[in-house]
């Protein structure tokens, strides 16, 4: 056993390095993305068109200036300089105009594809199945909703637009170059390109080997810490707060520390992208200086005259190519958590339920609720040994069957095949002699319904909860279920009566309620095939009496499993199903089970009586 | 603009001074040198090229490279230095907010969803982190606006001056824009909130979402709140459409302005085709940290929206705190008792209506009553996650809301009626409230609670690690951990919520005889279901609406107390009864 001082800490942390190198990135992110750009792209393509407009009239305004200086200026001519003067005022509005139009729709193509990404993800995850979320921690598919779209959100907000923009600034501002004048473009060119060209390569490698790492740390930090906030009446019970804090400084210790060792590369390589792009300057000032102090001798006819306004115009766009890069450092970061976040986002939506419907599905309907299990075998996971062997069982239409057994018999497992949250590893689950795997899962569902062991409810009012199975409910068709079951006057009596909130950890509610609520939400959807995991089990005994009276109404008409710990509820039953080890080893009527001395049915009800 | 806020959202940064510090001599550095280049290039042309001084142009332009690799060293400090205040700060905002809703009170977290208070760690932190990063970058532009200006004011005042008009039209923006950005930011930061709730319990309730098929349902409603989120989002945009240009516009103005009078001041000889050369340059290096006022700006004011959030948690004062000068509490034989005490919930009736119950030390009484009468109520006000309107609670004589909470928690162990165990080992859960126990004595409460048999057949035994939720684990075996998690305490008092209730029928039986070793010696306060388990205490009280109407020994009020007898008993009939008379023999 391990020591009890725990490595939780660490060992969170290995399991995010697993994840980390399954998540690599590259285009295959951008191409997760597109789908949902593509619905708007009339939107990026407006965005873009505004924006070159828009980086138009900012590169315009150097040249202008540069020839507002040789012909206005230097040949002193008033004139001239007023026609540049005023050319420049209109470059300004036209960059201000579309500009203004370039944030507004590029920010709506943005939006608009964060908005379908967020709904997209969410609706690719609740129909995955059951497997998976047994497999995953909440903490971390919270975090793949919210933390990661929400790295996205520059990205494709202001990041694409902003990328694009600096793209065109950069071309355009090289196109000027070499229009005003070829050597200088080159030297130039030859002097600060090679150099950023071999720095951001090496740079690639570095920083994508330290985001790596990085990468889903962040996760496991959210998961603890939403653990602890679901549970934290228990933290408190026991004094762990503490304890808890110092483990989660671990967590987050580790967290930081990757993220501060990722910023290196980029502290590096963006003052040096800088420093090449200056040496491109230099290397200007030099040669063009040369150029015009002997451009009169060097002067033919490739080796166009070096003006100082020529200079002076090429100055400016050299300095102008080095301003993207300030930018482009800013943003890098958010564009590689972006970039990690696409990768995790697609690792999700990578994920295959495997229960869907097939080509040949057929809608459920009219059926009566007969279920059997007809060589039913079953684990839940290769490596895991079987829960489920050889079951055979065939319920009739409208009757109860209790499952019995000791713990891990696999009664949990037939009720979860039952209701199809896995299909059986061999042999076939079937209702209405339908197997479950050829009906269509919606028409399904709409036949079943569940009373879970914890009541689980969600936000929202009391009505709002139980007509969660059944949104078109009317309030009567709630009120009838809830007088059926004997809870209508409970509800009445609180505050707000259906209308009362039902919150997360709602203590103003007991268990007992919520229970009640839980049954009332599985008998109002009407049910051909309802499933009891030892619903029953919290209630007080004369609110049990209730609901044992309304179970027998509202079971009436519908197939019911119960799952049950109590010997009373299976002697209820029409017909009790003994499991052990995955196998059914006795089924008959309590009296037919009692009747076989040597049963273990006999044994446990012997065994519960003397009690 | 919400000055208070700001300094706030600044003063997180506090224990990084000396990083602060760095990074702002990069940022200066930066600033400084920014400006300077065109100097350098004017002098250039002015010095070098027009005398035809090519030595003095290689000098000089050496020169300027010199300079450059200061500006590339301040820059990469202040990049990193920037980078890890804003890692540091975001760990510390998240750590202070795990640490702080740990010591909120039970009513806050009712009110509170797990949802939102996770998204005031995720996005609202984000906010922070972003703003953080570009700290330093703010500091260097704004510093260079001021450089650049202070120059052009040297090299050419007359021209400077015409900057001086737009001044004003540019403060008068930036704040009517941080003025209109807030509440929308606001309105953003609470949609996304809303959004992370919806998401968070879906996920935690998807076993009822799929059983019930409600699939399309949640995501409806998800839809809903990510149309918030988007509403929101495009007003803010719409905002900064409205808004930022107009930041780009002003330096063309001004490029315009300059070239009309320095080029008629040029013309008349009043100024040298350097200085014009220079001036333009210092025009353009102004649009970059110009049209970035915007985005900083927003950045800005979405963080100060995010840290009101998060204080907004951080600055709740737990319900239920240590009083000042509150003590340990001196526990002796641990005698429990209720004197008078009432209690409602904000929104409804009482839920106690003046109870009064003594538990003598060492001794077990039975809380028996049907659904809502009040008996778990009662419970929660001994480790005082709730607190009477009026009465007192004390144990010893000592009334639990004069001594410290880790003091009483400590000697009070809960088994809760919803079992849930956290992910981690079965040892490690079991030792919850105790990380240090050793192997022997995780083994010692697991047998006491009849789950170290179970426990020794699983594939990993003690080491196995239990799912979030205790998925794999069926219930049974859940209430058994928790039983097992509450005797490792080894609490002078023991709280019982209907702690056998999910037990099959088997281990009921031999979980009752481990209760019973478990309270021997321990003051025991059980909520009772069934006839079996309030036979199990000493005393049994019966409570109907938030008052108790009968008191006694299970076999008594069994006897004389028609109430008490049809609350326990259910339509089982029968069987329970001949169950309760076995008890009763006994």
């Amino acid at each position: 056993m391990r020591p009890p001082p725990s490595s939780l800490g660490r060992a969170i942390g290995q399991q995010a390095e697993q994840d980390d190198s399954q998540a690599r990135f590259g285009k295959s992110e951008l191409r997760l993305l597109w789908p949902h750009l593509r619905p708007h792209l009339r939107y990026g393509v407006i965005a873009s068109i505004a924006l070159m407009f828009s980086q138009a009239g900012a590169l315009a305004a150097p040249w202008l200036v540069g020839r507002g200086v040789d012909k206005g200026i230097l040949s002193r001519n008033e004139r001239a300089l007023e026609v540049y003067v005023l050319a420049i005022v209109a470059t300004g509005i036209v960059t201000w105009i579309t500009l203004r139009i370039a944030t507004s729709v590029g920010g709506r193509f943005g939006e608009s594809a964060l908005r379908s990404i967020r709904i997209n993800v969410f609706d690719h995850l609740v129909h995955l199945d059951m497997s998976f979320f047994e497999r995953e921690k909440v903490g971390r598919l919270v975090a793949r909703l919210t933390s990661d779209v929400e790295t996205i959100e520059v990205l494709v907000t202001e990041g694409l637009v902003q990328m694009s923009a600096m793209f065109m600034y950069l071309i355009g501002s090289v196109l000027v170059l070499v229009a005003i004048n070829l050597r200088l473009a080159l030297v130039t060119l030859a002097v600060s390109m090679p150099l950023m060209l071999v720095g951001t390569i090496i740079f690639r490698g570095f920083s994508e080997r330290a985001y790596r790492k990085v990468r889903d740390r962040i996760a496991s930090v959210l998961t603890f810490m939403q653990e602890t906030v679901r549970g934290v009446h228990v933290v408190q019970a026991f004094g762990r707060e503490r304890f808890n804090s110092r483990r989660f400084q671990q967590v987050n210790d580790d967290w930081r520390d990757a993220n501060v060792r990722s910023f290196w590369p980029g502290a590096i390589y963006f003052p040096l992208a800088e420093l090449f792009g200056l040496l491109g300057l230099a290397a200007v000032l030099m040669y063009g200086g040369y150029l015009a102090m002997h451009g009169h001798t060097v002067n033919h006819k490739f080796i166009p005259f070096v003006t100082v306004g020529v200079l002076a115009s090429f100055v400016l766009y050299q300095a102008a190519t080095l301003d993207p890069i300030q930018q482009l450092s800013q943003l890098y970061d958010t564009f590689q958590q972006a970039m990690s976040g696409l990768a995790k986002l697609s690792l999700l939506l990578d994920e295959r339920s495997k229960i869907v419907d097939t080509a040949e599905a057929v809608a459920l309907d009219g059926g009566h609720g007969g279920a059997a299990f007809d060589d039913v075998n079953f684990h839940y996971r290769d490596d895991l040994p079987l829960a489920l062997a050889d079951v055979n069982i065939e319920i009739s239409p409208g009757e109860v069957l209790a499952l019995v057994g000791p713990t891990g018999a696999g009664k949990s497992s037939i009720a979860k095949l039952l209701l199809r949250f896995y299909d059986p590893t061999t042999g076939s689950v079937s209702l209405d002699s339908l197997d479950l795997r050829n009906v269509t899962v919606e028409s399904f569902r709409s036949q079943t319904s569940m009373v879970p062991q914890e009541a689980f409810l969600f936000r929202g009012t009391i009505r709002d909860n139980i007509r969660f199975g059944k949104p078109e409910a009317t309030d009567h068709e709630v009120e009838s279920v809830c007088r059926l079951l004997g809870i209508d006057e409970a509800i009445h009596r609180l505050p707000q009566g259906y209308d009362t909130e039902v919150r997360e950890r709602g203590a103003a509610l007991s268990g007992g309620e919520r229970q009640l609520i839980a049954l009332a939400r599985a008998v109002l959807v009407d049910p051909k095939l309802m499933i009891l995991d030892e619903a029953t089990s919290n209630l007080d005994a004369a609110t049990e009496a209730h609901v044992e009276q309304a179970l027998r109404l509202a079971s009436a008409g519908r197939t019911t499993i119960v799952i049950a710990h109590r010997l009373s509820t299976a002697a209820r039953s029409n017909r009790v199903a003994v499991c052990d080890h995955g196998r059914i080893i006795e089924l008959g009527t309590h009296d037919e089970l009692l009747a076989r001395p040597d049963g273990l049915y006999a044994k446990l009800y012997a065994h519960w009586l003397a009690n | 603009m919400r000055w208070k806020q700001y300094k706030r959202l600044l003063g997180d940064a506090r224990p990084y001074l000396g990083k602060l510090a760095l990074a702002l001599v990069g940022a200066v550095i930066v600033a400084v040198i920014v400006p300077i280049v065109p100097l350098f290039v004017r002098a250039v042309i002015d010095k070098g090229i027009t005398p035809r001084h090519y030595k003095v142009v290689t000098e000089l332009v050496l020169a300027m490279i010199g300079i450059s690799v200061i500006k590339a060293i301040g820059f990469g400090t202040r990049r990193q230095m920037a980078g890890e205040i804003s890692i540091g700060v975001e760990g510390d905002l998240r750590q202070k907010i795990y640490n702080h809703v740990q010591a909120l009170d039970a009513g806050y977290h009712e009110r509170v969803s797990t949802g939102q208070i996770m998204s005031r760690a995720t996005s609202d932190i984000n906010a922070i982190r972003q703003y953080m990063m570009s700290l330093g970058w703010s500091v260097t532009l704004v510093l260079q606006v001021v450089a650049m200006f202070a120059i052009m004011f040297i090299i050419a005042p007359q021209l400077a001056l015409i900057f001086l008009i737009a001044a004003p039209f540019v403060g008068y923006y930036t704040y009517r824009f941080a003025d209109r950005f807030d509440p929308v930011v606001w309105r953003m930061q609470q949609n996304l909130g809303e959004f992370a709730a919806v998401v968070e319990e879906t996920v935690v309730g998807i076993r009822i979402v799929k059983a019930f098929g409600r699939e399309k349902d949640q995501v409806r409603k998800l839809t809903k709140d990510a149309d918030a989120v988007y509403d929101a989002a495009m007003e803010s945009i719409n905002l900064r459409a409205r808004f930022v240009p107009f930041f780009n516009l002003v330096p063309t103005l001004g490029l315009a302005a300059v070239l009309w009078v320095g080029g008629n001041m040029a013309i008349h000889g009043r100024l040298t085709a350097g200085t014009i050369v220079a001036l333009f340059q210092y025009l353009f290096l102004m649009i970059q940290p110009l049209r970035s006022i915007g985005m900083i700006i927003a950045w800005g004011q979405r963080a100060v929206t995010a840290s009101t959030r998060i204080y907004e948690i951080l600055e709740t004062e737990p319900g239920i705190a240590d009083h000042d000068g509150a003590n340990k509490i001196d526990v002796t034989g641990a005698g429990v008792h209720f004197e008078d005490v009432h209690f409602a919930y904000p929104d409804g009736g009482p839920v106690l209506d003046g109870v009064t119950l003594d538990v003598p030390a060492g001794s077990s009484v039975a809380l028996v009553g049907q659904t809502g009468c009040g008996k778990s109520t009662l419970m929660r006000l001994l480790p005082r996650f709730i607190e009477p309107a009026r009465g007192t609670v004390t144990i010893d004589g000592q009334n639990v809301s004069n001594v410290t909470l880790r003091s009483l928690r400590a000697q009070i162990g809960i088994v809760f009626e919803d079992t849930l165990l956290f992910s981690d080992t079965i040892a490690q859960n079991i030792a919850f409230g105790r990380p240090d126990a050793s192997v022997e004595e995780i083994v010692r409460a697991a047998a006491i609670a009849q789950a170290h048999e179970f426990i020794e057949e699983l594939p990993e035994g003690y080491d196995t690690v239990v799912g979030e939720h205790g998925y794999t684990l069926s219930g049974g075996q859940r209430q058994r951990i928790a039983i097992a998690r509450a005797i490792l305490l080894n609490p002078r008092i023991l709280i019982l919520d209907d702690a056998t209730s999910n037990v099959d029928a088997r281990v009921e039986a031999a979980i009752r005889k481990g209760l019973v070793q478990a309270m021997k010696g321990r003051t025991t306060i059980i909520v009772a279901r069934r006839p079996q388990t309030a036979a199990l205490a000493d005393h049994v009280a019966l409570m109907d609406h938030g008052r108790i109407v009968d008191f006694g020994t299970h076999a008594d009020l069994w006897r004389e107390n028609t109430a008490y007898r049809e609350t326990l008993l259910s339509s089982v009939g029968v069987d329970e009864i001949k169950a309760a008379q076995e008890v009763e023999r006994v």
